[in-house]
């Protein structure tokens, strides 16, 4: 519920409070319901509290967080607010107890180790909180920064519906991501001599078949290169892998020599029209090092031309799956499910750190590609990595990768890609939050 | 090279990695109903030493990756070592996951743990049962477990368990993590009512001066013939720069620091040892031996 006045805000902070005015029974659960209360209404905060927000301090949030700590760990769970007091105040005191919370679950949570992922705290079926590995902290949290980047330093907080979609999790139990290792490179994958075999009719098309020349080959050969580079995700365009392909690089990978460089933990291996049950579905699968389906993802915006081609004949996806590993999260989209700018960006609802896009187009689809990932990284803290391969019957040689280093400010000119494997690096934040 | 003997290799954590990702692959290579299962116990063996030598160093994250290929190129061979290699693949994880969460400086950064530290330094022996800590720090039980928890998982206490009685110790890593110096142990035989004159004199002017006198009131302990009065911290106080104390009283202060604040490291030997030097060797960390003059020296000093 989004609270148009400030006024509505504060009597639901003050009902709140009440709600917490008794100690937590024992559990990371109750804690964690108390800290996605708090998170929830920070989220939906009219304008005014969202511009004080952006005012505070790093050191009047801890220096309001410590006390807070050091109540709970003496059994004192208890806060509240003068309704009389200044907004700026409140906001602080609301600020500082959801900073206090998170630190606090953390540490209660400390005996659980393994990864990210399988000590996640459901809170109720609405929100899945997860820890961030105390190596990664994507943020260089400073004043003047929206709450989105900087509400909670120890957990994101993921909520498990954005903008009509079903949001589900799935792990990358490679400890390489996020590790503590410099190496954190992303390579992008062209194909050569990419041949779209459409079927139109009726104003709608959809990919019968997928070529290219010595396709498994070139792939095998781009695996290689960025297992020398070491680096942590692959990824393939949109509609540039048939199904076969794909299932004979999985087959690859698991027979790969090991005396070999280690391929990345994250492979997603481009996309294609597939039919599954539900219907015609463009898919991409998302594969560990050894060939192993970590997730898909469906895409769930078509494409539509107008002159020629018609709509992209698929049933629409409506799943997006965030990727968990020790360090950074992910989540894929194809295509226009990131770039589609007539709708609100889901993605950036998510919480993550990484949007891996695949995609298929023109220079002006990846001119709105740059414009979302300004929006992404400006209100939630993100980069993205899109993988464009160039519409093969627009102009084959104008291939364009976005990735974390680009200079989002130049534009689609300065995106494109001449070589069919490159390295990117993701430059690791320099201070690490306590 | 016999690939059994190999795999032993592996097995004695004897190998860096790039070999043993050779000999693995050369293993499955040749992979049959035998070899399947030898190829796990020689990972099973190289795991326990990497965990009883608490490694927690980066490669961990490419032997994790090993394990997890071999783990799923054994899938079709031998189901059953598969699951095994993929059990022993999620304790590789665990260790990396502790090592991430156990870094001192970040554990230091957490409430009460640097709190606690210090308590423990407090004690000559460093060690403090764990309800005096529960009454000191004022924390609830649960949390106390997580403090100490942490501190043990980052190497910088341990805990004594004996019978239902918890002690928690500072180790080495502990002390040096908060920059605390444990005082130079010092052993001293010297005639007994020389013992007894330095240490009531000193102490009497030490208790009435200092404002925290607990650290000089440790019970004296007996260890073998010779007493020890306990240890104190070299950074405890400095006598020249108290207000209540002539300047220079204490000329040789600062180059025998440790020594001269350390009065709880005198010891006796009731024996007959007129000598007055030590003949054995000390107690503690390193040892100083004064001839009676010097202690004589120092006695004068002490009661000017």
């Amino acid at each position: 519920m989004r609270y148009d006045s400030e006024r509505d805000w504060i009597d639901a902070v003050a009902r709140v409070a009440l709600d917490h005015l008794l100690a937590p029974l024992d559990q990371s659960g109750e804690i964690a319901k108390r800290l996605i209360q708090l998170h929830m209404l920070m989220l939906d905060a009219p304008r005014p509290v969202h511009n004080q927000f952006v005012l505070l301090t790093e050191r009047a949030l801890d220096e309001c967080m410590t006390p807070r700590i050091n109540d709970y760990l003496a059994g004192k769970w208890a806060w509240e607010i003068d309704a009389k007091a200044e907004l700026p105040i409140i906001v602080l005191t609301i600020a500082a107890e959801i900073r206090a919370l998170d630190r606090h679950l953390v540490d209660y949570r400390r005996d659980k180790k393994g990864s990210p992922f399988e000590s996640r705290i459901e809170v109720g079926d609405a929100w899945v909180l997860l820890s961030r590995g105390p190596m990664w902290r994507e943020k260089l949290v400073k004043q003047g920064e929206p709450y989105r980047r900087r509400g909670m330093l120890h957990h994101r907080a993921v909520p498990m519906r954005v903008g009509g979609y079903i949001v589900t999790l799935a792990e990358v139990a490679d400890p390489r991501v996020g590790g503590r290792g410099d190496d954190n490179k992303l390579a992008a994958a062209m194909v050569h001599g990419l041949e779209l075999h459409p079927s139109i009719a009726e104003g709608k098309f959809s990919i019968t078949d997928i070529t290219a020349p010595a396709a498994l080959q070139s792939m095998e050969a781009q695996v290689d290169l960025a297992a020398k580079a070491n680096c942590w995700v692959l990824a393939w365009p949109e509609l540039s892998v048939s199904a076969e392909v794909r299932r004979e690089l999985a087959k690859s990978l698991l027979e790969r020599s090991i005396d070999k460089p280690m391929p990345p933990a994250v492979i997603v291996a481009g996309s294609s029209h597939e039919v599954c049950e539900k219907g015609r579905v463009n898919r991409a699968h998302i594969l560990t090092k050894s060939g192993d389906k970590i997730a898909h993802h469906e895409k769930a915006v078509p494409y539509f031309e107008a002159s020629e081609w018609g709509i992209e004949d698929i049933d629409s996806g409506n799943e997006i799956a965030v990727l968990v590993s020790r360090g950074p999260s992910f989540a894929v989209a194809i295509c226009k499910d990131f770039c589609d700018r007539s709708q609100a960006n889901p993605y950036v609802e998510l919480d993550v750190d990484l949007i891996v896009v695949p995609s298929m187009g023109r220079e002006t689809t990846a001119a709105s590609h740059v414009h979302a990932a300004q929006d992404l990284k400006t209100k939630a803290g993100a980069t993205v990595f899109v993988v464009q391969q160039s519409d093969p019957y627009w102009d084959r040689s104008l291939n364009y990768v976005i990735s974390p280093a680009t200079d989002l400010d130049m534009g689609a000119a300065a995106c494109v890609q001449g070589s069919t494997l490159s390295v990117h690096r993701w430059t690791r934040p320099e201070e690490h939050p306590t | 090279m016999n690939i059994t003997h190999d795999l032993d290799r592996i097995a004695l954590a004897d190998v860096e990695i790039e070999e043993a990702r050779s000999i693995l692959q050369r293993a499955l290579t040749q992979v049959s109903d035998k070899l399947a299962p030898s190829i796990g116990i020689a990972l099973r063996a190289w795991v326990w030493k990497a965990l009883t030598s608490r490694r927690s160093d980066t490669e961990l994250e490419e032997w994790h990756g090993l394990f997890e290929q071999v783990r799923a190129r054994l899938a079709a061979v031998d189901a059953k070592v598969s699951a095994r290699i993929g059990v022993l693949s999620e304790l590789i994880y665990e260790s990396i996951a502790a090592a991430d969460i156990s870094d001192p400086k970040l554990v230091l950064q957490r409430s009460h743990t640097r709190q606690l530290l210090t308590l423990l330094t407090s004690d000559p022996n460093g060690r403090l049962e764990r309800s005096h800590l529960k009454r000191k720090l004022g924390l609830q039980e649960a949390n106390l477990t997580r403090v100490i928890n942490m501190l043990v998982d980052a190497g910088l206490v341990i805990k004594i368990i004996d019978g239902k009685r918890v002690s928690v110790e500072i180790t080495r890593s502990g002390e040096k993590e908060i920059g605390f110096q444990r005082a130079v142990e010092i052993k001293y035989i010297v005639p007994d009512d020389l013992v007894e004159k330095l240490y009531e004199q000193f102490k009497r002017r030490l208790l009435e001066e200092i404002s925290h006198p607990a650290p000089i009131a440790h019970p004296v302990s007996k260890r073998g013939d010779a007493v020890v009065f306990g240890v104190l911290p070299k950074i405890q106080f400095d006598p020249n720069a108290h207000p209540r104390f002539k300047k220079g009283a204490f000329p040789n202060f600062t180059e025998r620091r440790g020594v001269e604040l350390n009065l709880d490291g005198f010891a006796k030997k009731p024996s007959g040892n007129s000598s007055g030097l030590a003949t054995e060797p000390a107690i503690g960390n390193s040892s100083a031996i004064l001839s009676p003059a010097d202690l004589l020296k120092r006695q004068r000093v002490l009661t000017t």
